[in-house]
């Protein structure tokens, strides 16, 4: 009996314990825009501040990055419970190489778009707030006696629920298709009956409505470039300004190429990822197909013509080990050109030069 | 006579300044070349199946700073070009990692090498080969520094002054579990 009551306290003083912990770590949320009409991301700043004096350390997939990889946020509309729509990982304890440290008045800020992750198919208005509650949430930078460390560690008291609740905002959010739902219905409303474009990396909807432009653009370009190869015989300004001379093994590799990606466009599962943030336009895994992942040049660059998203994806679609296998032999229209010249072995090997002969701006014969 | 006209003297003198700065320019980057040096340090042997840690180092030998365009090595973060061959017993091994279409670079694209100094990073190649078959392994550097400069950076693609990086190959030996 006795015994029994020891561990309790035990139990107590440990939650008390790992809760005054949690409690120096604070999470505040503010929101980008007030409202939010129906393409619009719905934009989140997350600011995690250590207001502690010890160092604090968090499991990192309880800070958001990107896409939202766990129901880390409370949604309502009108009193009900918003359901959360994005993936559930399933995680080992976290390492030390899981965990983010802060140090004492360190801050760190992230943003984070809800709209891809909860299902707010009705207008309303929406309250949010950052909530998690796991054994798994902080780090033991505490050390703890070395006499009990093992003992601890060993007892049901070190199995503690640590929870991290941030204030609470609204904002008016027009409803949206949900975009997980309607995976099924974006599929469908590609350019041909077995392809099909898939998302991942927490695309917002108005990305996805420029990705199926720049999908549908690129299969024009796909297209185009076939039948203009099946059209030449031999050189022409076209082909030998981005491939070199237009031998019969020449053109029978380059017109093998564009089958290929045609091929891709047509009857392949796409799927386009929209995670990263780097400068770039955008990058594949070349034994990875058909996954391509787009990043900030991307979004800026003009639909069609030099450099453009439908040029891109046809850069991005010749790497793949499946397709063409290209690789970046020279970046940029001239040293493209100038690649033909002096080695047009690898610059019918080089995915710039297969994007700029399917742009082919300006315009040759 | 009309040769020697003011027309005349200046085209002579726009060809002289061309002349001199594309041979300039064509010295300077042979010398930025024989600046540069590069090393890539391998364990002698790695098990199957763990880490494959590659130590690789940039040194300036030259008088000059150096700002050196990062892509195509180790030395940017992440894997986004197959600028290492490497051979195995079955082989050249399969690139596992990325391949990225760049855009302009910014400055953050590049890292500069003080005179003397070096730029160096350890990488694992477990990240993006497999070595899975036991025995010797050759790896050589197969690609370009897509710029490396004395001026102002960041450069547009088009300034770029691309640079052949001779890095001796090293071997090492992939072990079986016992």
């Amino acid at each position: 009996m006795l015994l029994r009551a020891i561990f309790a306290i035990a139990l107590i003083c440990a939650s008390f314990a790992s809760f005054a912990r949690s409690n120096s770590l604070s999470v505040n949320l503010s929101l980008a825009d007030r409202a939010t009409v129906s393409d619009q991301e719905v934009m989140v700043d997350v600011v995690f501040t250590n207001n502690g004096s010890t160092p604090l350390s968090i499991a990192k997939w309880f800070v958001p990055e990107g896409a939202l990889e766990g129901d880390l946020f409370l949604l309502s509309r009108d009193g009900k419970k918003v359901p959360y729509l994005g993936p559930i990982i399933k995680r080992a304890a976290p390492s030390a190489q899981d965990m983010i440290t802060l140090a004492p008045g360190e801050s760190i800020t992230r943003s984070v778009d809800i709209a891809g992750m909860y299902d707010l198919s009705a207008s309303g208005e929406y309250k949010m707030q950052y909530g998690v509650a796991s054994s798994q949430l902080l780090g033991r930078t505490v050390p703890r006696q070395a006499t009990d460390s093992k003992r601890f560690a060993e007892s049901a008291a070190d199995v503690v629920m640590e929870s991290l609740m941030s204030n609470e905002v609204a904002t008016f959010v027009e409803g949206r298709s949900n975009p997980l739902a309607s995976l099924a219905a974006d599929k469908s409303a590609v350019l041909s009956a077995k392809s099909s474009i898939a998302y991942s990396g927490s695309c917002s909807a108005s990305q996805k409505s420029t990705l199926t432009s720049a999908v549908a653009a690129a299969s024009n370009y796909a297209n185009t470039s076939v039948s203009y190869l099946s059209g030449i015989s031999g050189n022409t300004p076209r082909f030998t300004t981005w491939f070199g001379s237009a031998t019969s093994s020449a053109l029978s590799e380059i017109r093998t190429d564009y089958t290929k990606i045609k091929d891709a466009l047509d009857n392949k599962s796409l799927v386009l990822d929209c995670s990263c943030k780097q400068s770039y336009y955008a990058y594949v895994y070349p034994t990875q197909p058909y996954k391509v992942y787009l990043c900030r040049a991307f979004w800026s660059a003009p639909m069609t013509g030099t450099d453009s998203k439908a040029g891109t994806l046809i850069h991005e679609l010749s790497h793949f080990n499946v397709i063409a296998g290209t690789q970046d032999n020279a970046y940029g229209q001239s040293a493209a050109k100038a690649l033909a010249i002096s080695n047009p072995q690898q610059a019918r090997d080089n995915a710039d030069s297969h994007e700029y002969f399917s742009e082919n701006t300006p315009s040759q014969q | 006579m009309q040769i020697f006209s003011f027309a005349w003297a200046a085209r002579c003198f726009c060809f002289l300044i061309f002349f001199s700065y594309t041979a300039f320019s064509f010295a300077s980057s042979l010398t930025i070349k024989n600046d540069l040096h590069c090393r890539i340090t391998v364990p002698a042997t790695v098990r199957a199946g763990a880490a494959v840690s590659v130590k690789f180092e940039l040194f300036n030998h030259g008088r000059r700073a150096l700002n050196v365009l990062m892509w195509n090595t180790p030395i940017e973060a992440g894997f986004f070009a197959p600028y290492l061959s490497i051979t195995g017993p079955d082989g050249e091994l399969e690139y596992g990692g990325a391949m990225m279409k760049r855009g302009a670079p910014e400055r953050a694209d590049y890292a500069r090498i003080k005179p003397g100094g070096t730029l160096m990073k350890t990488v694992n190649l477990a990240e993006i080969y497999q070595f899975n078959r036991a025995g010797r392994h050759n790896i050589k550097y197969v690609g370009k520094l897509f710029d490396v400069t004395t001026e102002k950076i960041p450069r547009s693609l088009e300034q770029h002054v691309a640079i052949a990086l001779n890095c001796p190959d090293v071997a090492f030996d992939v072990i079986l579990k016992d």
